[in-house]
């Protein structure tokens, strides 16, 4: 009985209340003439009333349930950086005292500054000056950085450093590292830690996955006009500077050194730390490029190895 | 609640305030588990989808642009996950019973093995037992339609937009889930106390 196929989109439109009045008039009358449509309606809506009644109430607890899993993974997310150090008792000051000093804070040895999970350098850039934060290997490049940093307090007792992230358990010993006392030249060595101004800081803790490449670079910006910019260490110049020269083996079949410490290793290249004399062996029967001599004075020298 | 008032809470989850959020789980949550609880049949693994798709929804949410309401979004993100579910499970026993589908090829009905609740053995008890087996039995995609239009109570209109369909699809998907359902109800027994032999006969012929 083809003739009822039309009639079954009707029946279904009728069930669901969807039925237009002139459609509903055709339906009627085709039904007192077609059992089998009479009772396909009927079958229809038995299935629909029994289906809609069986809506249940969700469990207890679903809506806890899903609160307190959600507040569990943005805890996790919400990776902090530690700023360690002790500063001057204000931000201007700290500002004025690198300008004074025209320097950017080297950085003695990649070993200590390794324990700490970043290296904060303030770098006066006109007219905005600018905090650059340096991951170390000891942090995890692909976590979004959530800074917040605290003041020393007017009569220099030094506030708790921030929580510290998963991956160091330890706590740091805090070095005091800029003299107090704005406005004095100081060749600063050691690590370039130091606690600013909270205000200066905005927080952010989102929840991001850490599904993309790790990046070099985050950028925060803060309600005093002062860039936060976080990058990797290998990146930093005040970093390079601690050594003895930065040179590059673009020689891409030389193959990896080994017996030297590899500082970092990405895709396309690996830093190694290598003695001083090491290096002025390379510079003889190896093809270093891009040399850039920095600290006569130190030890060693960082060689960057292309790969690929 | 209004769109105004979804919005309103979203942006506020979205800068930070966190525990807004429960306003539209407790909102959405009857909905979204009856449609799992529906596609998969069992109530822990109805469970576990639902946590999962308020969850998938709070993460996602800076995606959600507001074209479509909150509801049909999360609907969406529930039966995606249903059906990824499904597409896992694998302990299945068919049995040849046949249906219509889309392309009007006929095809194998598969039943689920399921162990009946110890409920009281009256008929509306075993009308409800077959026809939640009778559910499972249907494929995927008509279960979709059919669960969102009698479980849910969504429109053609609303059911077209949460799973992306033209409307003339829903309401055949819609149809055939129905017959389907009619089928294997007739098979099982004379639940609905009605003679449908011939119709059964003519809905494999067209």
């Amino acid at each position: 009985m083809t003739g009822c196929k039309k009639y079954h989109e009707l029946i279904n439109l009728a069930v669901d209340g969807e039925i237009s009045a002139h459609d509903e008039k055709q339906l009627n009358a085709h039904l007192l003439a077609c059992p089998e449509c009479s009772s396909l309606l009927d079958v229809f809506k038995r299935i629909s009333a029994e289906l809609s009644d069986m809506q249940v109430e969700p469990p207890q607890g679903l809506v806890s349930g899903v609160m307190r899993e959600i507040r569990r993974q943005t805890k996790r997310k919400g990776n902090r950086l530690a700023v360690f150090g002790r500063v001057a008792a204000s931000f201007a000051a700290v500002v004025i005292m690198v300008i004074a000093a025209n320097r950017v804070l080297p950085i003695k040895d990649m070993q200590e500054a390794a324990g700490y999970n970043a290296v904060v350098v303030l770098n006066k850039v006109d007219p905005h000056p600018r905090l650059e934060v340096f991951n170390t290997p000891a942090f995890n490049y692909a976590e979004k950085i959530d800074i917040d940093v605290k003041k020393e307090t007017d009569d220099g007792a030094l506030e708790e450093s921030i929580p510290i992230p998963e991956q160091r358990k330890e706590e740091e010993e805090v070095p005091p590292v800029i003299p107090e006392g704005a406005g004095q030249e100081h060749d600063v060595e050691g690590i370039g830690n130091m606690k600013v101004d909270e205000a200066a800081v905005s927080t952010t803790s989102q929840i991001t996955e850490p599904t993309e490449t790790p990046k070099s670079s985050y950028s925060s910006s803060s309600k005093f006009g002062i860039d936060l910019r976080a990058k990797d260490i290998w990146a930093a110049n005040s970093f390079s500077k601690a050594y003895y020269c930065v040179a590059v083996i673009n020689d891409t079949s030389a193959g990896e050194l080994s017996g030297y410490e590899q500082l970092s290793k990405s895709d396309s290249e690996i830093y190694y730390k290598v003695p001083v004399e090491i290096i002025e062996e390379f510079q003889r029967n190896k093809s270093l490029t891009e040399i850039m001599y920095n600290n006569n004075k130190a030890e060693y020298g960082i060689v960057i190895m292309k790969i690929n | 609640m209004t769109r105004e008032t979804e919005m309103q809470i979203i942006k506020r989850v979205l800068d930070g305030h966190i525990d807004e959020f429960e306003a539209l789980v407790h909102e959405n949550q009857k909905k979204i588990y009856n449609l799992a609880l529906k596609m998969v049949g069992n109530r822990e693994d109805a469970w576990d989808i639902s946590q999962e798709t308020f969850i998938k929804a709070f993460k996602a949410l800076k995606s959600f642009r507001g074209d479509s309401s909150f509801g049909v979004w999360i609907y969406r993100l529930a039966t995606n996950l249903c059906i990824d579910f499904l597409r896992k499970e694998k302990k299945r026993k068919t049995f040849p019973l046949a249906y219509i589908n889309d392309e009007k090829e006929e095809k194998e009905l598969e039943i689920p093995d399921v162990s009946m609740e110890p409920e009281a053995l009256c008929e509306q008890a075993e009308l409800k037992q077959a026809i939640s087996e009778g559910l499972k039995a249907l494929p995927e995609d008509h279960r979709q339609v059919l669960v969102l239009r009698e479980i849910n109570g969504l429109s053609y209109a609303e059911i077209s937009q949460v799973l992306n369909l033209e409307i003339g699809t829903v309401k055949s998907r819609i149809f055939r889930a129905r017959s389907n359902l009619a089928k294997y109800l007739n098979s099982k027994g004379n639940f609905l106390n009605k003679k449908t032999s011939k119709t059964t006969k003519e809905g494999r012929d067209r």
